[in-house]
């Protein structure tokens, strides 16, 4: 059993993906004034993209729950870290209270997300 | 702002243990529905909700948000793992259906255990005030 292992991976990995997604937030909201959540927009779109091009490069078994040390850090600790579903839903009902842009901020993520998961593994591919 | 750092590092660090533990611990469910990850984002979603409202009404500040909400509940909840997981089982016919069910679930039931948390929070708010009774008249 190396769950210890990998759990420490995963811990110092997502502390390392929470860091990066406080800052790039913080770094979004200087620059842009709208009522767009477009800080986790483009943080969970990112995310997405290099979710599909790394699992793509790694060659990852996507229903392999194990893993390896690599896949733990990067994948599960990393990005997981950095991007947020929970951010995603309450940005959205803080939309669907001022009643603008819902729709475009909740299903407009998800299709913007699967489309650069999309791309990232296709480009990963490449590398073949 | 070091202070700070630390804060959304161990909180990110503990959110993000706790969902391999639920990946380690929670088998996905017939049909390839990926369970760890969408009990983590819906735990996650409503906790949000709860703390937001606690944030609102002042029981939990600057620091407790950083820990809590962009810390643990960041790590704990994923976007990546969502949609890359949605992908794998769109590619798969025979989990094409698996695919929406997650997606619609996770969309719809994230949203409703947001209000549902904002809802808790607000109300344990109330509470909380009415408890600490004249004080508020001043």
């Amino acid at each position: 059993m190396n769950d210890p292992v990998i759990l420490a991976l995963v811990f110092v990995g997502g502390a390392g993906g929470s860091v990066i997604r406080w800052l790039v937030g913080i770094g979004v909201d200087k620059r842009y004034k709208g009522t767009f959540p477009l800080d986790t927009f483009l943080i969970n779109v990112s995310g997405c993209f290099l979710m599909g091009f790394l699992s793509t490069l790694f060659t990852v078994d996507w229903k392999d729950r194990y893993g390896s040390n690599l896949t733990a850090f990067v994948l599960t600790g990393v990005l997981g870290g950095y991007t947020t579903f929970g951010s995603y839903q309450l940005d959205k009902a803080h939309l669907y209270k001022k009643g603008e842009g819902l729709v475009s901020c909740w299903t407009g993520s998800v299709v913007a997300g699967l489309i650069a998961a999309y791309l990232g593994a296709m480009i990963a591919r490449l590398f073949e | 702002m070091l202070r700070a750092t630390i804060l959304v590092l161990i909180g990110g660090g503990i959110g993000a243990a706790l969902r391999e533990l639920l990946m380690l611990g929670v088998a996905n469910l017939p049909g390839g529905f990926p369970m760890p990850i969408f009990v983590a984002n819906m735990t996650a979603t409503l906790l949000l909700g709860v703390f937001s409202a606690l944030t609102t009404g002042g029981l939990i500040g600057s620091r407790g948000k950083l820990l809590l909400m962009t810390g643990i509940l960041g790590g704990l909840s994923t976007f990546s793992s969502f949609v890359w997981g949605t992908h794998q089982l769109l590619t798969n016919p025979a989990e094409q259906v698996s695919a929406i069910v997650y997606v619609v679930l996770s969309m719809f039931g994230g949203f409703l255990l947001v209000e549902l948390g904002l809802w808790l929070g607000g109300r344990f708010m109330r509470s909380h005030i009415e408890a600490a009774g004249p004080r508020e008249e001043l």
